[in-house]
């Protein structure tokens, strides 16, 4: 490991990183398996989010919105991470809604499970960061890097489906 | 027991805050509770990257491109914003041919063409669609994304940029065509909000609307084009820069491609449906 002149020099902070990653690991998993539903989708989408985090951290200037920097660089990659296995959910997709929800979810919540699965990935996301995590539309915007109607629109039919879908 | 009448938010609101508690408190597993910065730099690539100073190469996963893709011949003129239907474009016999893959992590900003001329065609029979690309861009996709749109299970995804990342890459990284059945676009602007633009567009004789989204803070201009034709809805969009102000941007800049949107769209896109 390169001592701390060195470490200056190549523009690397493995100390800063490091308290970065403790104060917001914990959080970030539970975005991550939010989004993806599953431990070893989590697990492969936020080792691949560090992994750029830490590659981008150098050019992050103002290290005081390092948590916003590092939750937006984990939501997109969690998005990706889903979309680079889409056709192995699609083939497995009946399958994975059709399987018994985990044993963690109390009895009534194993209908929304289901109906949470149908929701798409930026779905689970905006719902995730703006009603768990208390983000507002614009930081759900600035998160997910699209307009702030967009975030509206994941929002509102987000909501309307999971109403479809408990309705059933 | 089946519910039988509509929840009401206030019930659905309490599920989500519950459903939430528990699937944000999940136990970090060993593997992630372990990552640290030495163990990324660790990594060879990131190692070659931050000790050695060497150029990012991004390996874009091979395209499971089943699209037909040739040589573009303009087919029609091209389409004005708000113009009146024009001629509609019927798809020729097509040589297949494999986009040509291009791999760098840092876009240098591309002109402007002059036309169309010279680009190739990708044409997606299920999406039921199809428009013209210039050739050295790559085509990510198909891929077929659940859940997109609200009661309909499949939309249809293509990303077609100098660089799109694999299959089902996103907005970001290029033009992102989707195509789903269903009378309601997903993810457009909210007309009012922040600036958003509407206008109404007519393409291959089919009325959609163009939605504009200026950047704003850290949000990234928003281009979109809708249609709504034989049952299935057409999303075309593309995103452009967030505001230089914005600090929070850890990802490359996102390239600007809605120049080429417009030419895509106005100039080559063709329904088949």
């Amino acid at each position: 490991m390169p001592d701390m002149a060195q470490q200056r020099a190549m523009g690397l902070d493995f100390a800063g990183f490091d308290l970065c990653l403790d104060a917001h690991r914990g959080r970030l998993y539970g975005i991550a398996y939010s989004i993806l539903r599953n431990h070893a989708d989590a697990e492969d989408a936020l080792q691949g989010a560090f992994l750029k985090a830490w590659r981008a951290w150098p050019r992050l200037e103002d290290r005081s919105v390092a948590g916003a920097w590092m939750t937006r660089i984990c939501v997109n990659h969690c998005i990706d991470h889903r979309r680079s296995l889409i056709a192995r959910r699609q083939r497995d997709a009946d399958a994975h809604r059709d399987a018994p929800a985990e044993a963690r979810f109390q009895a009534e919540l194993i209908d929304f499970d289901r109906a949470f699965a149908k929701l798409s990935r930026r779905q689970r996301a905006v719902l995730t960061l703006h009603h768990h995590h208390g983000y507002s539309i614009d930081e759900c915007a600035e998160i997910l890097g699209c307009g702030s109607g967009s975030v509206r629109t994941h929002l509102a039919r987000a909501i309307a489906r999971l109403r479809e879908e408990m309705t059933r | 027991m089946k519910r039988t009448r509509v929840p009401t938010d206030s019930e659905i609101s309490g599920r989500l805050a519950q459903y939430l508690d528990i699937t944000n408190g999940v136990d970090v597993p060993p593997r992630i509770r372990e990552i640290t910065a030495m163990s990324l730099n660790d990594r060879p690539h990131i190692a070659r990257l931050l000790l050695g100073g060497g150029a990012v190469v991004a390996l874009a996963a091979a395209a499971t491109a089943v699209l037909v893709v040739a040589a573009h011949q303009p087919h029609r003129g091209p389409v004005a914003v708000g113009s009146s239907p024009s001629a509609s474009a019927s798809a020729s016999a097509r040589p297949t041919a494999t986009p040509t893959p291009s791999a760098t992590a840092n876009p240098t900003p591309l002109p402007t063409p002059a036309s169309t001329a010279g680009w190739v065609t990708v044409s997606d029979a299920a999406g039921g669609y199809s428009f013209a690309i210039p050739p050295s861009w790559r085509v990510s996709g198909p891929c077929t994304s659940p859940g997109q749109a609200p009661g309909d299970p499949e939309a249809y995804e293509v990303v077609v940029g100098p660089t799109p990342s694999g299959c089902g890459a996103d907005e970001a990284d290029g033009i992102l065509v989707q195509s789903y059945a269903g009378s309601s676009a997903f993810s457009t602007p909210a007309p009012g909000a922040s600036g958003v633009t509407a206008t109404t567009v007519t393409v291959d004789g089919i009325r959609g609307t163009r939605y504009y989204q200026p950047s704003s803070g850290c949000i990234s201009t928003d281009y979109q084009y809708v249609f709504f034709t034989g049952g299935r809805v057409y999303q075309i969009y593309t995103l452009g820069a967030a505001a230089s102000s914005c600090s929070v941007t850890p990802n490359p800049p996102i390239q600007d491609l809605s120049a080429f949107m417009e030419m895509i769209v106005t100039q080559t896109w063709a329904f088949h449906g």
